[in-house]
């Protein structure tokens, strides 16, 4: 592997680093890290929250392009790809289901949840959702705030269930791909539905 | 081994140098503008001391521009020519103002693109107005601190879209003002509270200005500010509620209601009711008809109330939906800042203490609040200390683009934290099809001509492949600003296919040159088009109005008359070719004169059919 050295101070750095650990100048973006590495945390599902968004605070303190409003265009060039890395590191990561779906395209070469749009192979799924929906449009068209409130719950009860399957999915190295990759779909339907019952309800407040 | 000379953050080539940079609250009826100095952020006044400068342009015949107080004043006597509101209009298409129309005492130029304004110097863009009143402000810091100062950081309700921002930083290049950054008034308000009680914790601020209401949850933490949602109405502010009261006033004077001066009076007793009211129970306005009488009008706080409370509660909307968005309680809400002058209403400051449960803070004056943290933030920017700042802030409003059936799929959802960058692929439909076309837009709403068009592109230089083949990868990069950049490539090939950008609304750069070259044009330009645009007109319809007439009745003339009249057609004909304004009204004037004889015998003509058939007895009486 290619020693790397700080153009800055000549100080030598590890591949994915964002500062120089010597002097902390910004170092040239290099798009292929991970979004683990760039928070330079190992590749795992198993993460702390709060601890993410501190490194990703930490790290935008010293990076954002706030911090570059003077600097030659090359470098503020430099910290908006890195700031704009960092951001998505910190959503992508942050969020049970997309940080899962990362991790199925590591593994996998491609994404569970892109491909999958618009259609579902499993014919029970499609039933679950299809009732799903129609209890939505049931509670819409009734404004019932009460059986709303409840199907919420029963959304949040399931996305949880789905997490731990998931989760379990991916502690083991060698999985089988098919099942995680339905579980994710799943995942992300019921995020559809929890986004169309926000909406339902938003319109309420107009109304 | 030498080394790369690459200047670090914070750091200036001489450290101990301060540098000057200004933070502007460019509003819908006021801006101010603000600096730092001895590590203390104040807001610079006027040579007469005062600091708020009326954002009001009164553009004279004689090509002189006046702004703030000096052209509020001459609103009354000049109301066609004094433009107020402007932002308003920032980066909005004709068909966004339409609401307003009615209301506006000067005249909107109907066309494509951003409105214009018309006014005896010109028509006039309100990037060019907004530009007048940056000037003024800028003039204002040069004179105060006595250099010019490096830059600006210049505020943005946090719900202005694309286009909107895009304005802001158009007029600033205009005023010949570099951006340091462009700054949401919520989070600017955010800062100038945070770091003088250094807080922390969950913040929600309520700004409510003269045209627009923004609504922004943050979360404070060691200097660091970080927006979770923010919501709001960029149609709604302080000026619906003079509204509101000016229309109830016509209504008392409906013979008067027409006058544009009269109604811009009323617009402005209005504010000083309003205002008055915040303090006491009734408050008296004199107002002047157009007659010259004088009359006295009483409003009641209560009648008041009644009348600007369905205003007011159009705000608790955008609240909801920021909380949702953020997944914060109410509850959980640690503190909420008052901003804008609208605020002081107290109607509105109870609602939002009952909405949120907690009284809201109004310690800094709430019309200086968002220009003090616009000039903490503009000092951070230029090196300045303040290290431990920094400002996270997200993107208002969904970006997407339009898909099959006139529908939007969102490509980055509102309250994303910017800067960011999402990249979507996109293929051929047809064979060997090398260009295709995709609309940018912004907005919540399912189908297109709900939401914001942003721009047009065209994507050309796609090798020539089966349809489906072609992997076009369009990349949409919003920096720190909330500004949209839009990059394309084809990555089976590895062409970067040629990106057209046609702002829907927004000014290309041509357009600034061509603008900043017109304001160095002497104004008597203006003024000159203008009087040759008129003569057209007038020229034009002269010209048609003959030739109705002679296709009707040109048997009434003489062989000689109808070859003199022919003869001036002819002339005027040639004057409209040219660019000669006078030559055109000459010879206007000489093609009626010759026409006379015609108008005369057609009217003749149709008396007498008119009495036809009747006795004479019968049109006495």
């Amino acid at each position: 592997m290619a020693v790397l050295h700080c153009s800055q101070c000549g100080a030598e750095y590890a591949p994915c680093s964002v500062l120089c650990p010597a002097c902390g100048a910004l170092l040239p973006f290099d798009p292929s890290c991970s979004l683990f590495a760039v928070l330079g945390l190992g590749e795992s599902y198993d993460l702390d929250g709060t601890d993410l968004r501190t490194r990703a605070v930490e790290l935008q303190r010293r990076l954002h392009p706030d911090r570059f409003a003077q600097a030659p265009a090359s470098l503020q060039r430099r910290s908006l790809e890195w700031s704009t890395r960092i951001n998505e590191a910190a959503a992508v990561l942050g969020d049970p289901l997309r940080r899962a779906d990362y991790l199925f395209a590591r593994r996998y070469g491609r994404s569970a949840l892109s491909e999958a749009q618009g259609s579902i192979r499993d014919p029970e799924l499609l039933m679950r959702q299809m009732e799903l929906r129609e209890q939505l449009e049931a509670i819409s068209e009734a404004r019932d705030q009460a059986a709303l409130d409840a199907l919420r719950r029963q959304i949040a009860e399931d996305e949880q269930r789905l997490q731990q399957q998931v989760a379990q999915n991916l502690a083991v190295v060698e999985g089988g791909n098919e099942a995680l990759a339905g579980a994710l779909q799943e995942w992300q339907y019921l995020r559809k539905l929890r986004a169309e019952l926000d909406r339902s309800e938003e319109s309420w407040d107009f109304a | 081994m030498a080394l790369m000379q690459i200047a670090e953050p914070g750091q200036s080539g001489a450290p101990h140098e301060r540098r000057l940079a200004i933070g502007i609250d460019l509003g819908t009826t006021h801006s101010l503008v603000a600096t730092v100095r001895s590590a203390i952020p104040e807001t610079i006044p006027d040579a007469e001391g005062r600091v708020l400068l009326p954002s009001v342009v009164h553009y004279a015949a004689d090509g002189r521009v006046a702004v703030g107080y000096e052209a509020r004043a001459a609103a009354v006597e000049d109301p066609h020519n004094t433009i107020a509101s402007v932002k308003r209009f920032m980066g909005r298409g004709a068909a966004d103002v339409g609401r307003l129309a009615g209301h506006l005492p000067f005249e909107i130029v109907p066309g494509d693109g951003m409105v214009r304004i018309r006014t005896v110097a010109g028509d006039k863009s309100p990037v060019e107005v907004s530009a007048e009143i940056l000037k003024v402000l800028k003039e204002r810091a040069v004179a105060a601190l006595g250099e010019e100062p490096q830059g600006a950081v210049i505020t943005v309700p946090a719900y202005f879209d694309d286009a909107q921002r895009q304005a802001t930083k158009d007029a600033a290049a205009l005023a010949g003002l570099p951006v340091l950054r462009l700054l949401a008034e919520p989070t600017a308000a955010a800062v100038a509270y945070g770091l003088d009680k250094n807080s922390r914790g969950l913040y929600a601020v309520f700004d409510l200005g003269g045209g627009t209401f923004d609504f922004s949850l943050l979360r404070l933490q060691q200097g660091v500010f970080e927006v979770l949602a923010t919501a709001g109405d960029a149609a709604l502010g302080g000026d619906d509620m003079d509204h509101a009261i000016a229309e109830h006033l016509l209504a008392e004077f409906p013979d008067y209601a027409g006058d544009a001066g009269f109604r811009r009076q009323s617009l402005q007793l209005a504010r000083g009711l309003k205002e008055r009211l915040s303090e006491a129970d009734t408050a008296s306005a004199q107002l002047v008809l157009p007659t010259g009488e004088s009359r006295s009008w009483t409003l009641q706080r209560r009648d008041l109330e009644n009348w600007i409370q369905p205003i007011l509660q159009k705000t608790l909307t955008p609240c909801r939906r920021a909380l949702r968005d953020a997944g914060v309680e109410r509850s959980a809400i640690d503190g909420v800042v008052l901003v804008g002058g609208a605020t002081r209403v107290p109607l509105l400051q109870r609602m939002v203490a009952e909405f949120f449960g907690r009284e809201p803070l109004t310690d800094i004056d709430p019309d200086r609040v968002v220009a003090l943290g616009a000039a903490i933030q503009a000092d951070a920017l230029v090196g300045n200390q303040r290290e431990d700042l920094l400002l996270m802030d997200v993107l208002p409003l969904s970006l997407g683009l339009e898909t099959m059936g006139g529908l939007v799929e969102k490509i980055i959802p509102r309250n994303t934290p910017i800067p960011v960058s999402r990249a979507q692929e996109f293929t051929t439909f047809k064979d060997g099809q090398t260009a295709m076309s995709i609309h940018v837009l912004q907005g919540e709403r399912d189908r297109v001509e709900d939401n914001r068009s942003l721009a047009r592109f065209t994507l050309r230089g796609i090798p020539p492949m089966v349809a489906g083949q072609a992997r076009i990868r369009v990349t949409f990069q919003v920096d720190a600003d909330g500004l949209l950049a839009v990059s394309a490539e084809e990555t089976s090939t590895g062409v970067r296919a040629e990106v057209q950008v046609k702002p829907s609304y927004g000014l290309d750069d041509a357009a600034i040159t061509q603008m900043l070259q017109d304001a160095l044009q002497h104004a008597a330009d203006d003024v000159e088009h203008r009087r040759l645009a008129e003569a057209r007109v007038e020229g034009q319809r002269a010209r048609e109005a003959l030739a109705t007439a002679m296709a009707a009745d040109a048997a009434l003339l003489s062989e000689s008359e109808r070859q003199a009249i022919e003869a001036a057609r002819v002339d005027l004909e040639r004057a409209l070719a040219g660019t000669d304004a006078d030559a055109i009204t000459a010879a206007t004037e000489a093609l009626e004169k010759a026409a006379e004889v015609l108008v005369e015998r057609r009217m003749n003509q149709a008396v007498r059919s008119a009495m036809a058939g009747h006795s004479i007895d019968e049109w006495k009486n």
